[in-house]
């Protein structure tokens, strides 16, 4: 041994000779640190706990919040209470006159029993110090929690402060990647993870979202049972936050749950062996946890009428149409949710969608309905108009008795008939509200596109985005049906639910066991119809439904510039927008033809808007007013819109430089117009600066602060989200294509079909459409690359027959350059800003 | 049956000599060193014949030990014999070298009576061989600073605390007679040899790793020792587990007497150690190292107008900045022809000379520190050069010594004993990455 010079080190004497069978304590935390933060044990909740203070805007603001919902806690019950035992209701409705001397006023107090009578009355009510003793259990436990969470949120917060060198007052306007990099960055110093030197934002997303992703993959195999068919509603989704909240007290967290802890699944269930013991194990508790429920259930119940009652009504007097609105369902969420996509991320999609899909919800009145409620408004505003004019003569009107409330009554009711109503200017474009839509909720059944006018359409829709009204009915009823649901369905899936749990868990270094999906692995959970063909080794029962994996990791690719996919996501991110950039280079020779086609359709200046935003955003592109100059005004949108795609290509942190030198060639190609030139050259300058802020450099910040670049971030998804649903049915259309026509003639790769037809369809210069189009792409390398595609698209149909594409265009080529065109203006612009005026009307 | 075992010196000295059966000569002795000596190349045949005696021998720490016999004995046992004499006579007296047996030749025929009974194998283990040899080892130990300067002032804790130099391993496991007594220690080993071929293009076309964990204890009783590897060790390819940097191994195999019902879970081996060295773990790792290759070169050759060939040789290191290379020597032939050199080195302390004998030029650093860059220009005057003569430059060749580092990663967690020990003794590790062969083309 003694032939090397190398000098023998003392193996850290920390590692003492503790007793056997300590397993836990195999990891060694090293002397020297002395940061507070070294080695977190549970970095899970840490994580969690950092993401929710700077989702509440910093320590003031959570405390603020916390008080004052313990605070109206006290108050509902308190007051219901009061409502219930206290009022003299005789009093208040005059059926009982007060024996006042001096005056014949009732005032308010009048109407209030006297205290001995109240404590009495309630001393009396069984079911009133029920009521008192379980919230005054459940408020105790609120009060408790939240001076723990106090206790904790004060060390995140000095952690924020210390740590991450971030003051509480500043935290609002920090974006949650900024922290998060800090994060990464601190790491190396503080060493907050054990297991890993250099964490990376997969790992903080992995441990923030470990159950969530667990659930979003649950609902994307539809293993839970929350789809059902009633016999009169049909395809029933329900799915509401107390059901969500027994799953995750079944599976994650309760007692004896699949979970040791936060981070690790029991070892028991990794195993396949004793699976049908484990699913007798779980179905046993579900029944049990369901009976508790069961019993629960009043008082959730009660609970439940409360908190409704006094959250809404507030709200409903306000402005009576707030019923009628929508909001996305919790199933929606969870369907359109990628893995591992962050609350806010998740909101701000959905809000952006939002606008798009209530109007795509309004274009669907049931002319039946319409009728109806026009006599209606008719007859109720009649009366009211009479009552008005009535009062407006003579105010003692008002004092006759129900007067005022038949005036409120038919307001409320010719409110309601309004919305029924629909506009007299409105368009039915539903095609493309749909596929702007698509822009930003990304998830979208494939029989959707081409059916976009149809009622079953708008019905399945509505399952992910509905009436606020019918949200707060499912809330109200959950506590009965839960249990149910429950004892009856749940039961019967926990086979499926140990397999699933047990096949679809990988232990990852230092993030602990994570949903294997949420790995965004292409070739462990690829959808071979959803540009992963050729990549994926899954078998059906891996894959991921609606190409879940691929734009899940596109999405966490461009959120997250600076993360390192593994080699195979990286070769499939780089590909597609290879692809994405292609097709979009291709469809410029021909924007300047589709956007006289788009703005004589639409009569709007959608890509005008596009142009103002991508050219408004960031300051140094802001300098480039020429977009928006009237003399040339179109040339300069389009050469203004392609730059905003080479634009978008250069923020993105996989691109490589000679897309940079392919948009100035680009620039240089199309138009000779020496303005649109700079312009440009202005565009592709700023992006190049955008990436080099990308990839760590600080002295871009005073011009593109990072809000910037995830506006763009989020465009950029939107095109690449629609580009996947794109390319999934195309692939079927070229290949029915392929089998009627010669090679030669064949269709470019991923050619979008469904904006296609609208455009055409609706259009009235359809026809100039064909006749115009400079055809400039030489056919042979159409056919090539066909030749490529076509195996795939064979795989497709034959494993997922779709629907036959109902148009067939007469031109192949023209079709390969309208389509990015449209995606890229007209279908992801509105949302990202929304326009003044909607894009229908 | 062995007729005789005897240990030489590399100069064909008598150090050890033991007939058991009086089947052969003192002379094969000599004839063995004839035999040794006169082949060509570096590497004699570990089993040789002459006139009916088979020479079987090893080659360990520059002494041959040679086993004789004349029967048709395994050869392999007799090879796997005198692994375990030298092993034996490394644990019983420190050190395998030549003044280490000088000094102990009484301890090492006290050892061979032990061993051999009229040729045949009685034992080797140490723990049996203890309790039969009474002779005390005789060490040689210079006098050194490094010792007294293990004493800190005050008993602080000094830099010496953690660090022990390599050589506190080599010394005899039975002293607790003798004045050191009570110092039970235990030294692990982690040696990786590495054997790299790099293309002249500067890709690399073979790599494997070769590591072993050995230990050294110097504990009187055994006790159960566990030692713990990196948890993300993982053996074979289908073990990976995530995307993390795993310390993966393609195969690896343990001592016999190590236990692996932890391993599977925890990666902890169980042993009971007895007294010397072991073993415990030989793992190796073919064609995929988890770094760059350590060392990078950047060869230039030419010929410039007086007809002197220029070598200009850029040689970079690829470890991290905090770990270094120690004795890194290249070599690299040059045409047979070459007559004398001149030589232009980046930094004084480096050599380099010429050796006329082997055809090939040595350049010596002594330390190479990571991420940093020599440079070295050789003229040689080469008379009557060709075109052809530069073809004869290269390969070139490299060892060195990585200390504190192993390409694969793998790293000794802890190291604990069960039970617990009243006083903890000392533990101590140790890295290596050497070169078994580190080969670029030029």
């Amino acid at each position: 041994m003694a032939h090397f010079d190398t000098e023998y080190q003392r193996l850290e004497a920390s590692y003492n000779d503790s007793p056997p069978g300590e397993e836990n304590l195999l990891v060694h935390v090293p002397e020297g640190s002395k940061s507070q933060w070294h080695h977190i044990e549970n970095l899970d909740l840490f994580f969690q706990r950092i993401y929710n203070l700077h989702q509440k805007n910093g320590f003031t603001c959570m405390l603020l919040g916390e008080i004052f919902e313990l605070v109206q806690l006290v108050f509902v019950v308190a007051f219901t209470v009061f409502l219930a035992n206290c009022v003299d209701y005789d009093i208040l409705f005059a059926n009982k006159l007060v024996n006042h001397t001096d005056s014949a006023k009732v005032t308010l107090p009048d109407a209030f029993l006297p205290v001995d009578v109240c404590s009495a009355r309630i001393r009396d009510n069984v079911f009133v110090i029920f009521i008192l003793v379980i919230s005054g259990v459940f408020w105790l436990h609120r009060l408790v929690k939240f001076i723990y969470n106090i206790c904790c949120y004060w060390e995140i917060r000095s952690f924020y402060i210390n740590a991450l060198k971030l003051s509480m007052a500043d935290l609002p306007y920090f974006t949650w990647q900024e922290v998060q990099a800090r994060i990464v960055e601190i790491q190396k110093e503080h060493q907050i993870c054990i297991h890993k030197k250099e964490l990376t934002e997969l790992d903080i997303y992995h441990r923030i979202l470990r159950f969530k992703n667990y659930m979003v993959a649950m609902i994307n195999k539809s293993l839970l049972p929350i789809r059902s068919r009633l016999p009169f509603l049909g395809d029933v989704v329900f799915y509401t936050r107390g059901l969500k909240y027994n799953f995750e007290l079944i599976f994650f967290w309760g007692p004896s749950s699949l979970f040791e802890n936060e981070w690790s699944l029991k070892t028991e269930y990794k195993r396949g062996g004793s699976r049908l013991e484990l699913a007798d194990r779980l179905s046993s508790r579900i029944l049990w946890i369901g009976i508790a429920n069961l019993l629960l259930c009043p008082v959730i119940l009660i609970w439940q009428i409360l908190y409704a009652f006094f959250s809404y009504t507030e709200v409903i007097k306000r402005e009576p149409g707030s019923l009628g609105a929508r909001c996305w369902s919790l199933y929606g969420r969870f369907y359109l949710r990628h893995f591992n996509e962050l609350d806010h991320e998740l909101m701000s999609r959905l809000s952006k969608g939002y606008k798009a899909s209530s109007k795509y919800m309004n274009c669907f009145m049931s002319p039946l309905l319409t009728v109806v409620a026009k006599n209606v408004v008719f007859f109720a505003g009649s009366i009211l108009a009479v009552l008005i004019a009535l009062t407006i003569y003579d105010e003692d009107v008002l004092a006759v008795e129900h007067v005022l409330t038949s005036i409120t009554l038919l307001g409320v009711c010719i409110t309601v008939c309004r919305s029924f109503i629909p506009d007299k200017h409105l368009v039915f474009c539903p095609e493309q509200l749909l596929k702007v839509i698509l822009a930003h909720i990304h998830y979208m059944p494939d029989h959707w596109q081409g059916n976009a006018h149809r009622y079953e359409t708008r019905d399945e829709f509505a399952q992910l985005f509905q009436y606020k009204a019918v949200f707060i009915l499912e809330e109200l009823l959950s506590p009965v049906i839960t249990p149910f649901i429950l004892i009856f369905c749940l039961r019967r899936k926990s086979l499926e639910i140990i397999d699933f749990f047990r096949n679809f868990t990988v232990e990852v270094v230092g993030v602990g066991d994570t949903c294997s999906f949420a790995q965004m692995d292409v070739r462990q959970h690829g959808h071979p119809a959803w540009m992963s063909a050729g990549r994926t080794e899954a078998s059906i029962y891996q894959q991921a439904e609606d190409g879940k994996t691929e734009l899940s990791l596109m999405h966490f690719a461009i959120t997250n510039p600076r993360w390192q996919p593994p080699r195979e996501s990286t070769t499939f991110i780089s590909q597609l927008k290879e692809k994405v950039q292609r097709e979009a280079a291709c469809g410029q020779q021909g924007v300047l033809h589709e956007n006289h086609i788009l703005t004589s359709t639409q009569s709007e200046s959608e890509p005008h808007s596009l142009i103002a935003n991508l050219l408004a955003g960031p300051p140094p592109l802001g300098s480039l007013h020429l977009g928006r100059d009237a003399s040339v005004s179109n040339h300069a949108v389009d050469v203004g819109l392609m730059e905003g795609t080479s634009a978008l290509r250069s923020f993105s942190p996989l691109s490589g430089s000679q897309h940079l030198r392919g948009s100035f060639a680009s620039t240089r190609l199309p138009r000779g117009d020496g303005a649109a030139l700079v312009g440009g050259r202005a565009m592709a300058g700023s992006g190049a600066d955008a990436r080099t802020a990308s990839s760590g450099s600080s002295a871009w910040e005073g011009q593109l602060n990072s809000m910037v670049l995830s506006e763009y971030a989020s465009t950029e998804m939107s095109i690449h989200a629609l580009y996947i649903h794109e390319v999934w049915t195309p692939t079927m259309h070229c290949f029915v294509q392929e089998l009627h026509r010669s090679p030669r003639r064949t269709v470019p790769e991923a050619v979008p079909r469904m904006y296609v037809p609208s455009a055409v369809t609706r259009s009235s210069t359809s026809s100039s459409h064909g006749g115009s189009c400079p055809v400039t792409r030489g056919t042979g390398g159409t056919a090539t690359r066909a030749a490529r595609v076509l195996p795939t698209t064979m795989k497709d149909c034959a494993t997922f027959p779709g629907p036959t594409p109902s148009l067939v265009l007469p031109h192949p080529t023209k079709r390969g350059r309208c389509c990015t065109t449209p995606v890229s203006a007209a279908m992801v612009e509105p949302l990202v800003w929304p326009p003044p005026s909607p894009s229908c009307r | 049956m062995i007729s005789q075992v005897f240990i030489l010196s590399s100069k064909g000295d008598h150090l050890i000599y033991k007939d058991f059966r009086g089947e052969a000569t003192t002379d094969a002795i000599n004839v063995f060193y004839q035999m040794v000596t006169a082949l060509p190349g570096d590497q004699p045949p570990v089993v040789m014949t002459r006139e009916g005696l088979h020479f079987i021998h090893i080659r360990q720490g520059g002494l041959y030990c040679v086993a004789t016999t004349t029967t048709n004995a395994s050869p392999f046992t007799i090879i796997e014999f005198l692994n375990r004499l030298a092993a034996l006579i490394k644990d019983y007296c420190g050190s395998l070298s030549e003044k280490s047996v000088r000094m102990n030749f009484a301890l090492i025929y006290e050892m061979l009576d032990e061993m051999l009974d009229y040729g045949y194998i009685q034992t080797t283990s140490t723990d049996i061989l203890k309790n039969f040899i009474q002779t005390e080892a005789v060490s040689s130990k210079p006098f050194s600073l490094f010792d007294l300067s293990n004493v800190g002032l005050f008993g602080a804790e000094t830099q010496q605390s953690r660090v022990t130099p390599s050589a506190s391993a080599s010394r005899p496991i039975m002293s607790s007679r003798g004045d050191q007594g009570g110092k039970n220690e235990i030294f692990v080993d982690v040696v990786e040899r590495l054997t790299v071929v790099i293309g002249a293009n500067g890709v690399l076309m073979k790599v494997d790793i070769q590591g072993e964990i050995k230990v050294k204890c110097y504990l009187p009783t055994c006790s159960e020792m566990r030692i713990g590897l990196n948890e993300e060790f993982s053996v074979g390819k289908s073990q990976q587990r995530g995307y993390g940097a795993a310390v993966r191994v393609d195969e690896c195999n343990f001592h016999q007497a190590v236990r692996l019902d932890e391993f599977d879970s925890y990666r902890i081996l169980k042993i009971c150690p007895s007294q010397g060295e072991q073993t415990v773990m030989q793992y190796q790792l073919c064609d995929d190292l988890p770094s760059a290759p350590p060392f990078q070169l950047f060869p230039t050759v030419e010929r410039d107008k007086s007809d002197r060939l220029l070598i200009y040789l850029k040689l970079r290191c690829d470890l991290p900045p905090k770990s270094a290379a120690i004795n890194v020597s290249v070599t690299v032939p040059i045409p047979k022809g070459s007559l004398s050199m001149s030589q232009e080195l980046s930094s004084p302390d480096q050599r380099a000379e010429l050796q006329p004998s082997s055809k090939a030029v040595h350049w010596e650093i002594s330390r190479f520190p990571g991420g940093a860059q020599l440079s070295a220009l050789f003229k040689l005057e080469v008379p009557g050069l060709s075109a052809a003569s530069l073809l004869e430059v290269g390969p070139v060749s490299m060892s060195f010594e990585l200390p504190k580092h192993t390409c694969t990663g793998l790293q000794i967690r802890f190291l604990r004993l069960t039970p617990v020990q009243p006083n903890p003794s000392p533990r101590w590790v140790r890295y290596v990455t050497h070169s078994d062969s580190y080969t670029i083309r030029i």
